[in-house]
């Protein structure tokens, strides 16, 4: 699968803290590609740079083979979901939109009936009238939505789509962002991580300005069947090694003084290797007081991003290929 | 809510309505005091000449002096110089009436429609805000007309806020005010 | 990459046009609008108002019209503005008194305004073009720097090219600034043609259009000028204070100066705008005039082509 987006060496510098730092990044083509990071990692000032509301100090940005830096944006073919910016406040929704489709060359009558028909996919057409000043912030955000998807672009960049809607919105967003795939690559950043599970083809992992990790999602969750118990105490050591030792049982930490994680082979012998597992514990007076799936992406970016640099297995520690 | 979805232009709009109303309110009750107390200015003193009377210019610079009367065949036709004349006032407590009642007329409904354009509202402030465009462009003609005096260009910026404000809430921001 | 190559024309009418008609709703644009319409024809009234009197008590009076000595109260009242204001810049552009051919070309220069050409309007026009900077100004403050500081341009920067955006505005704000001059030019041209028929309607119509175009030649630059500021600053606010700055400080700063210190080199300051040359646009020589509207353009040119790279490069 070719790659739609390439970012080599990005540099940016904001009053002589690096915002980017020599980041490098590859977005293959129709997928939904995460980005995850903590606060002041870099998601937006990257989202800003390949928008070109930004210009980087330093580096290449590539989409297909089009200098973006060089040649600027490809006009109307980049859909771009900013965090920050705000639409005009006393002029109605459908003017605005109908507006910026109109700079894509349709015309009046067709711009109208594309808003209207984009405003219906985010739930917003009977407010077609209205102006933004009496919107909600999930309101806005959905206007933000469907400002992104308009004029049907080939590569959407979505900075924190789902903060501030409801939980049934957000499955509506999720849904359409997935169905985008088909015709589009996105790019979406979010600090809900299993939204991004669920939607995600590939995800990177920024911190200070850099990709520690990026790669598919299955790679971040790792081979094998994860389950997290919780017990009423700690387990002896000797039951621990008990548990190893069991048939397609791979590993058994412990990661807090009553909670087993167990690692399992991803067959159907792993449920009875469960059972042995159980029975285990209750023959010592060890009862399970809640067992968990341990497999999230949530964790495994937590997990890597308290080890610092240093990729986790299976992980690549950047895009493949970069200098 | 309203105050934010509201066009920058209608705010505008709304604050000079305020700013006029005061003004217009003020001005009616200079008005009404000069209805109640003041007599209305006297008439021209060259009306009282006899006919036939030639005043030099070079001698005599009292107002309304400098032309040639109707009829007078002696001394050829004189530029009239501005100094020779004044402003005239008004000729009758009709008119003086006339303006207190365009005045407190005007300061009200200036006063409505800016309460309309403030709140976006469609008879406070389309209807009412043209009914003032139209009161003030009629009361100005009548006046005027009253008064014999020609439309001078000071008359025409008295007609600058009321046209704008007919063709602005009917035009531009018809589909505002609609509350 | 040269970034005039990226306008694109539909864009350009798109965005002027919308740059046109948010002015006309927006709170500056109509105090802009009211205001230029009370400062034309206040000038006006300044001007007619007297002859205005004049021939209504001679029409009271029933008497036949001077219309020789009318005019010629017309000139004595226009001509000290026209004087002051023709000595006053051949003075500033030498630099120090007039020579005696200085003064017979100042002489024959105000003769021109105010006998040849009808004296009212040449006041009238001659004033409204120095107070044009300070209502442009007041209208075209907030081209972009409003939308940089909401940000609202990240919805419009995937969909045109930053130079489109920065010379559409710029456009729309020409294009709402010279309607506006032409409501303020046809009323006081139709008074004066149908109220004060002294001088003859081709006359009138034809000095009128003339120095309508010298005003919107004179407001270019001006408009040019407030798109620069309003790129380089970030806030409509600032954006405001520095327009009304340059235009008050670059006139008046080389006189301050003068005062203060006896140095005349300060008069260079008055060439960050196009003042040394603006009242060229009313001369009678045509090659005067033209040379006028070529430094008023490339004035505009400088300031747009400076707007265009800053705003090319900031952060949005």
């Amino acid at each position: 699968m070719g790659q739609v987006l390439t970012v080599t060496g990005l540099r940016k510098r904001f009053k002589g803290v690096a915002a980017i730092s020599d980041l490098n990044l590859s977005v293959p083509a129709n997928c939904v590609y995460g980005l995850i990071g903590p606060n002041g990692a870099g998601k937006t000032t990257l989202f800003s740079l390949i928008g070109g509301f930004l210009r980087p100090d330093a580096g290449v940005i590539r989409l297909g083979e089009r200098d973006l830096l060089q040649d600027g944006l490809p006009l109307g073919r980049i859909g771009i979901l900013p965090q920050d910016a705000l639409f005009q406040r006393n002029v109605p929704i459908l003017a605005q939109l109908s507006f910026f489709l109109r700079l894509g060359g349709a015309a009046p009558a067709a711009a109208r009936a594309e808003v209207m028909e984009t405003l219906a996919t985010v739930g917003l057409q009977d407010l077609s009238q209205r102006s933004v000043a009496t919107f909600s912030h999930g309101m806005i955000k959905r206007l933000a939505l469907a400002q992104a998807f308009l004029g049907h672009p080939e590569l959407i960049l979505l900075d924190e789509p789902t903060s501030g809607l409801d939980p049934e919105q957000t499955a509506v967003v999720c849904r359409l962002i997935t169905a985008l795939k088909s015709t589009a690559t996105v790019l979406v950043s979010s600090h809900n991580l299993d939204q991004l599970q669920s939607i995600c083809d590939e995800v990177a992992v920024l911190n200070r300005g850099r990709v520690v990790a990026a790669g598919p999602v299955a790679d971040f969750l790792g081979a094998g069947r994860r389950l997290r118990l919780t017990l009423n105490r700690a387990a002896p050591e000797e039951l621990l090694t008990t548990l190893r030792a069991l048939p397609d049982m791979l590993a058994v930490t412990v990661p807090a003084p009553a909670e087993l994680t167990l690692v399992m082979t991803p067959s159907a012998e792993a449920d009875r290797t469960l059972g042995l597992c159980l029975q285990a514990l209750l023959s010592q007076g060890l009862v399970p007081r809640a067992i968990e799936p341990a497999q999230s992406l949530e964790s495994e970016v937590l997990t890597l991003l308290r080890q610092g640099p240093g990729p986790l297995p299976g992980v690549a520690p950047g895009p493949p290929g970069a200098p | 809510m309203a105050a934010a979805e509201r066009p920058g232009g209608l705010t505008a709009l709304a604050v000079i309505n305020v700013v006029l109303s005061c003004i217009f309110a003020l001005a009616s009750l200079a008005t009404l005091v000069a209805l109640l107390v003041v007599h209305p200015l006297p008439v021209e003193p060259h009306a009282e000449r006899p006919a036939g009377t030639v005043v030099d210019p070079g001698a005599d610079q009292s107002p309304g002096s400098g032309l040639a009367a109707p009829g007078a065949d002696a001394a050829p036709p004189v530029a009239p110089h501005p100094h020779h004349f004044r402003h005239r006032g008004p000729e009758s407590r009709a008119e003086l009436g006339l303006g207190f009642v365009d005045e407190i007329l005007c300061a009200i409904l200036l006063a409505i429609s800016a309460v309309g354009y403030l709140r976006l509202q469609r008879v406070a402030g389309r209807y009412v805000g043209s009914l003032y465009g139209v009161v003030a462009v009629l009361f100005f003609i009548v006046e005027h007309h009253i008064s014999h005096q020609p439309l001078g260009i000071t008359g025409l910026i008295a007609l600058i806020y009321p046209v704008l404000t007919l063709i602005y809430v009917n035009t531009t921001f018809r589909n505002d005010l609609v509350l | 990459m040269n970034p005039l190559a990226q306008v694109d024309a539909r864009h350009f009418r798109l965005l002027s046009w919308s740059m046109f008609t948010s002015t006309l709703r927006s709170g500056p644009g109509i105090l802009c609008l009211i205001l230029t319409l009370l400062v034309g024809l206040g000038t006006a009234a300044v001007v007619l108002e007297p002859m205005d009197m004049m021939l209504a008590a001679n029409e009271r009076d029933h008497l036949p019209l001077d219309q020789a000595g009318v005019m010629k109260t017309l000139v004595q009242f226009s001509s000290p503005m026209v004087s002051w204001l023709v000595a006053g810049h051949m003075n500033e552009t030498a630099g120090q008194r007039l020579t005696p051919a200085q003064q017979a070309d100042a002489d024959r220069w105000a003769h021109y305004l105010l006998e040849d050409r009808p004296a009212p309007l040449s006041a009238v026009y001659m004033i409204l073009c120095f107070s044009l900077p300070f209502l442009i100004a007041l209208g075209a403050f907030d081209q972009v720097s409003g939308d940089i500081q909401a940000r609202r341009l990240r919805f419009l920067l995937p969909r045109a090219q930053r130079a489109t955006i920065f010379l559409g505005r710029a456009a729309g704000m020409m294009l709402f600034m010279a309607l506006l001059l032409a409501v303020v030019m046809a009323i006081i041209a139709i008074y004066l043609a149908s109220n004060l028929p002294l001088y003859p309607l081709g006359s009138v119509v034809g000095w009128s259009v003339r120095c309508y175009l010298v005003l919107v030649a004179a407001a270019i630059p001006a408009v040019a000028l407030c798109s620069l500021i309003s790129a380089s600053v970030g806030s409509a606010f600032a954006s405001l204070a520095l327009c009304n700055a340059v235009f008050c400080v670059v006139p008046l700063a080389p006189l301050v100066i003068r005062l203060a210190s006896g140095t005349t080199w300060s008069s260079i300051i008055t060439w960050l705008l196009p003042l040394p040359f603006q009242l060229q646009l009313f001369h009678f020589s045509f090659w005067h005039v033209a040379a006028a509207i070529l430094g008023c353009l490339a004035y505009a040119g400088g300031y747009l082509l400076l707007g265009l790279w800053i705003f090319g490069r900031r952060d949005l």
